[in-house]
């Protein structure tokens, strides 16, 4: 079965809107559940969010405390969130609705959005979020840029932010990013070499990061102007000598094809007009 | 009762006919068949059946007589058809005669030999001699019908057209048949008495098609070319719609003409036909009839500008191919029209002295708008009493004209459009606020909208915005509406100045919050906030490369917004994350820009106001965020200052507004996790902030929530860098910022914490929740411990194991089925322990 993860959509405050190509590739009928990771801040995209599937999950994202975002007074009453951890632990959490978990052939999934968790940068708070739902895998909203790693022999996702939005976390700079991709798409053909056999080169710390942004395709039109202008300057100061715009994050989501205790992850960017699509696969441990 | 009277009239027709068929089939008494046929037309005679009811009879009739018109010309030549017109003739009653003569005669036109030119004169004017209104049309109906086809095409000068007709003969034949249908439809509506006048106009409506299918004939007739239609058509046409003088005549047969002609032959007499227009009775809704032809002109250019850029693309295409090829693909796929267009000057049409050029269909030679405009002025001064709504209609298809035949003249547009505020200012209220004119208008403001893919061009009409200004709300706010959408949809940034003040200027009746409704800010409905959320979205595509003008555009944009009071809280948050866009932009040209730290300065002043003034709107945990998103961005872009600041409007959010409990919390997990990312706080100031921060946690009001905030703190005191865990990716934070916050590391206030929070925990009364939360505690443990801080010792860890597990043998303190979940969860952290000391010596030492 496929399950779309998706989140910090952050419509109309941060971004206009999820990637026509996206909208054109999440349609009804292919997706049996969805997965939203907070900051899902307006009605139009909840109602398509619901159109994908009529199972939509949701959590609370950092953004969504707010008090006119109209989207969760329009939410029908069986969407209110059931939590893990116990019946104590859910009375605590309950209205906060950080947690969700579901469970999915023999994989329990659990959904969150980062600010909770501190689990920004830091896979040992996350692990100990995946411990406490007891999830094999753990979806992590909030950071804008797609991740997934395997740790402790539970799988960990950050599907990014479907509409690219500004993120206030720290930007790296295009000469990093380089370095990943390509260490991304060597492991990439590995992965497809031994799908299966993923779990034997199963170390306790295995990370794939996808890359965080190129820089952003708006830009591309101007760059020859920003080159000259760039020349221009660099006579004032000799080491500088182009300006790197600052990378944005590039828009995304994923989607996971359960079957049995194998989770196969297809992610989605959106790069330069175009949509790219990368594929992991994770084995739960018996 | 006419129904009776229909029926039974159908009766007799059938009768008849089934006897006339007979005698045809069986015997071939063709004499007796016409006396059967000539019986059942006499029922045609008929005065009192209602216009409908005489045509359905009249479709019975035809039918029969096409019976036997075929077969009388396939007994042609033995029955000769001249004969036959001759014997009709002594049929008793005019009608049927005439019918009769009809029938044989445009049969006999049929035939090779047959003097056509003559049969067709002689019909003419035999069927002036039925003068009653509704027969007289149905009879001169029934030879358009049936000559239709056998209507002479031949050139004037042929050598045959002195007896088989030219095709000016059919024309004259058309024209004439037309006039005098014409006179009996119009004389009908002079008939019986004064107080059926409206049901006498009714049912001329349900015969107009009659009149006007002889203008379809003649429209359809091959070969005449447009100084003929010029010169000889429509003149005499137009002067018997002029003469008739009667309204529903006028106004349908003006109508029909611009329908039924080509396009060129209107824009070659469209001088005659305006010049009509003037003499028509005053009665006539002359704005139709203008309308028509306006938009029939304005479609036609829309057309043609198609086609010539297909054209043109061909062109190109084919200038590449093989010269042959090309010529024989130039006859086979450009219609006529096309065709003239694109000859060359060699072979082109000699009628006038130079060589035409066209553009979008429409001769260069022509001002086609200016044709229309100053018709359209001298026909307010010959009709100073023309409704303003008719105005108003006859400028919006102006609009569409000048538009699709003139895109870039937008001077028109202006004409259009001042001319059309300056009528409004001058009119009466009751005028301008009428349904029609208000949907006139809105038609003429939302048209260019529509129309100029590049919305901005509308802008650059001068007096469209005050054209705009001038409607009622209701409208401007569906232009408003249409301004967006076409914006969002091209979704092309904005990247000038003057275009963002235009396009806030356009949606001006958006931002201002609607009358008195706006002053309670409670509930403002769903629509509102779709509204505002458009807007919102506007804001993110302004931009421009060069970031200084990018931060004018959202100037510009803060103060357009600035009118929306309590609306703000919707559109503010777009302005200030586009604003951080630009910091970062500026960070960037750290090197370049000498005074790049004045510039940020001024850019985190500028935000500082917008979140406050979100904060006043009533979204103060909104404004939260924001202040720590802002924060956190500043301290990335080295502002300090800014960055400390906003920290610091964000606690003072916290205190004044945030008093839901389960908010407070969710506001201090979102301080934990901004600070925790913070790199380039002096230590001071940084630890200020997150003592700040763990006091409000330890303030909570609930302990759980109290425990929790407490050990989320600890982790202020434990920086994790970025990159951590990619071994041999350090570059992020460079040597020189050591001293900042990336190195922070507290062994003992982080052990401070979590001890604090064990207490808190202790202090639960619920031993199920008391346990969850020395679960989560312990986790915490091994994650310090795990993270190498020495303060965190195995004896704590094997102590608070040691407590938990206690706390299970207690039995009598809970239910059972309440402490599954915790218990699951300690028995996972256990588990964890063990694999781990697989890999970690350290980890040996503890047992349970």
């Amino acid at each position: 079965m496929l399950v779309l993860a998706i989140g910090d959509l952050h419509i109309p405050d941060r971004a206009i809107d999820v990637p026509t190509k996206f909208k054109k590739l999440l349609v009804a009928g292919k997706i049996s559940q969805v997965l939203c990771l907070g900051n899902l801040t307006d009605k139009q995209t909840l109602d398509w969010l619901g159109s994908i599937s009529p199972d939509l999950q949701l959590i609370r994202g950092d953004q969504d405390s707010q008090p006119s975002s109209l989207i969760y007074n329009s939410l029908p009453r069986s969407l209110d969130l059931e939590v893990p951890g116990g019946t104590n632990a859910s009375k605590i959490y309950a209205g906060l609705s950080l947690f969700k978990t579901v469970q999915h052939g023999e994989l329990k999934i659990g959904i969150t959005a980062a600010h909770n968790t501190l689990s920004l940068h830091d896979p040992d708070t996350q692990l100990i979020i995946a411990r406490q739902l007891d999830v094999d895998i753990l979806i992590c909203g909030g950071a804008h840029r797609v991740e997934a790693f395997e740790l402790d022999g539970k799988f960990f996702v950050s599907p990014g932010s479907a509409t690219g939005a500004f993120s206030v976390e720290k930007y790296t700079d295009d000469g990093v990013e380089e370095d990943e991709e390509e260490e991304v798409n060597g492991k990439e053909e590995n992965d497809n070499e031994n799908e299966d056999g993923k779990n034997d080169e199963d170390g306790k710390n295995k990370e794939k990061e996808e890359s965080k942004g190129d820089k952003d395709d708006k830009d591309k039109d101007e760059d020859g102007k920003d080159e000259s202008e760039n020349k221009e300057e660099s006579e004032t100061n000799g080491e500088e000598t182009k300006i790197t715009e600052p990378s944005e994050a590039i828009p995304s989501f994923c989607l996971l094809d359960i079957q049995g205790s194998v989770c196969v992850l297809y992610v989605y960017m959106y790069i330069d007009g175009d949509v790219k699509v990368d594929k992991i696969s994770y084995r739960k441990l018996q | 009762m006419s129904n009776n009277t229909l029926q039974e009239a159908l009766t007799e027709v059938r009768q008849q006919e089934s006897q006339m068929r007979r005698c045809l089939e069986h015997k071939g008494k063709i004499m007796d068949a016409v006396k059967h046929a000539s019986t059942l037309l006499a029922e045609l005679r008929s005065s009192t059946l209602p216009p409908k009811q005489y045509y359905e009879l009249y479709i019975v009739v035809f039918d029969a007589l096409a019976y036997l018109g075929a077969f009388l010309k396939d007994s042609h030549p033995t029955h000769h058809l001249a004969d036959l017109y001759e014997l009709v003739q002594y049929a008793g009653n005019i009608v049927p005669r005439l019918y009769l003569m009809i029938t044989v005669g445009t049969v006999y036109m049929g035939m090779d030999d047959a003097p056509v030119k003559e049969i067709m004169k002689d019909m003419m004017e035999m069927c002036r001699g039925v003068q009653h209104p509704v027969r007289g049309l149905f009879l001169r109906y029934y030879l358009s019908q049936r000559s239709r086809d056998k209507l002479p095409t031949l050139p004037e000068g042929d050598e045959n057209a002195a007896t088989k007709g030219s095709l000016q003969d059919s024309i004259q034949f058309v024209i004439t048949n037309f006039i005098e249908m014409n006179k009996l439809w119009v004389r009908l509506q002079h008939q019986g008495h004064s107080r059926e006048r409206d049901k006498r106009t009714a049912e001329r409506q349900e015969l107009q098609i009659l009149v006007g299918s002889n203008l379809v004939r003649l429209s359809q007739l091959e070969g005449i070319d447009k100084t003929y239609y010029r010169e000889s058509i429509l003149p005499a046409i137009l002067e018997q719609v002029v003469q008739c003088r009667d309204i529903l005549a006028q106004e349908y047969l003006l109508d029909v003409i611009t329908q039924v002609f080509p396009d060129e032959f209107h824009l070659a007499t469209l001088d005659i036909f305006l010049d009509t227009i003037a003499n028509l009775n005053p009665g006539v809704s002359v704005r139709r009839i203008v309308i028509t032809m306006i938009e029939r002109l304005a479609a036609y250019a829309a057309r043609e500008a198609e086609n010539e850029t297909n054209t043109v693309a061909k062109q190109l295409k084919e200038a590449h191919l093989d010269d042959a090829v090309d010529n024989d693909k130039d006859g086979d796929d450009k219609g006529k029209d096309k065709d003239e267009e694109v000859t060359d000057p060699l072979t082109a049409p000699s009628a006038s002295p130079y060589t035409e050029e066209y553009h979008r269909g429409i001769p260069a030679s022509m001002d086609l708008f200016k044709v229309f405009w100053d018709h359209f002025l001298g026909l307010l001064k010959a009709r100073p009493d023309l409704p303003l709504e008719d105005q108003m209609a006859i400028l919006g298809a102006l609009t569409k004209l000048s538009m699709n035949a003139y895109p870039e003249r937008l001077e028109f547009l202006d004409q259009i459009f001042s001319h059309a505020a300056e009528k409004l200012k001058a009119a009466d209220s009751a005028a301008t606020s009428s349904k029609e004119t208000v949907d006139a208008l809105l038609a003429m403001v939302l048209a260019p909208i529509n129309f100029y893919s590049r919305l901005l061009t509308v802008l650059s009409v001068p007096s469209y915005l005050e054209l705009l200004q001038s409607q009622t709300a209701a409208s401007q706010r569906v232009v408003a509406i249409a301004v967006i959408d076409s914006v969002l949809k091209e979704q092309a940034h904005i990247t000038d100045i003057g275009d963002a003040e235009g396009v806030f200027g356009l949606l001006q009746i958006l931002i201002v919050p609607r009358g008195a409704a706006a002053q309670s800010e409670d509930e403002e409905s769903e629509d509102v906030a779709a509204d505002q959320a458009k807007i919102a979205k506007v804001v993110h595509l302004l931009y421009h490369k060069d970031p200084d003008t990018h931060y004018k555009l959202l100037v510009v944009a803060r103060k357009a917004l600035s009118a929306g009071g309590q609306l703000r809280k919707y559109t503010y948050p777009a302005l200030v994350f586009s604003t951080l866009r630009i910091a970062r932009r500026y960070k960037a040209r750290e090197s370049v820009f000498v005074d790049w730290m004045q510039r940020t300065t001024a850019l985190f002043k500028f935000i500082h106001k917008l979140i406050s003034d979100v904060s006043i709107t009533g979204r103060a945990e909104y404004a939260l965020r924001l202040y720590v998103d802002a924060a956190q961005v500043a301290d990335q872009c080295g502002a300090e200052e800014a960055a400390y600041e906003f920290f610091v409007q964000a606690f003072t959010v916290y205190e004044e507004a945030v008093s839901d409990s389960r908010a407070q919390f969710q506001a201090i997990c979102i301080f934990v996790s901004a600070l925790q990312q913070t790199r380039n706080f002096s230590l001071d100031n940084y630890k200020l902030l997150i003592s700040k921060t763990a006091v409000y946690g330890s303030k909570l009001l609930k302990k759980p929530d109290q425990c929790r905030a407490v050990y989320m703190a600890s982790h202020l005191w434990w920086t994790v860098d970025d990159d951590d865990e990619d071994d041999d990716e350090n570059k992020e934070t460079p040597e020189g910022e050591e001293s900042g916050t990336a190195s922070v590391r507290d062994g003992k206030r982080v052990l401070e914490c979590l001890q604090r929070a064990l207490r808190v925990a202790d202090a639960c009364m619920d031993v199920a929740v008391q346990v969850q939360l020395f679960v989560e505690i312990l986790n915490r443990y091994i994650y310090y411990f795990d993270h190498g801080n020495t303060e965190i010792t195995v004896k704590y860890i094997n102590g608070l194991v040691e407590v938990i597990q206690n706390n299970f043998n207690d039995d009598g303190a809970y239910d059972a089925q309440n402490i599954e979940a915790p218990k699951k969860f300690f028995d996972r952290t256990l588990d964890y322990i063990a694999s781990q000391k697989e890999v970690d010596e350290r980890y040996e030492s503890i047992v349970w």
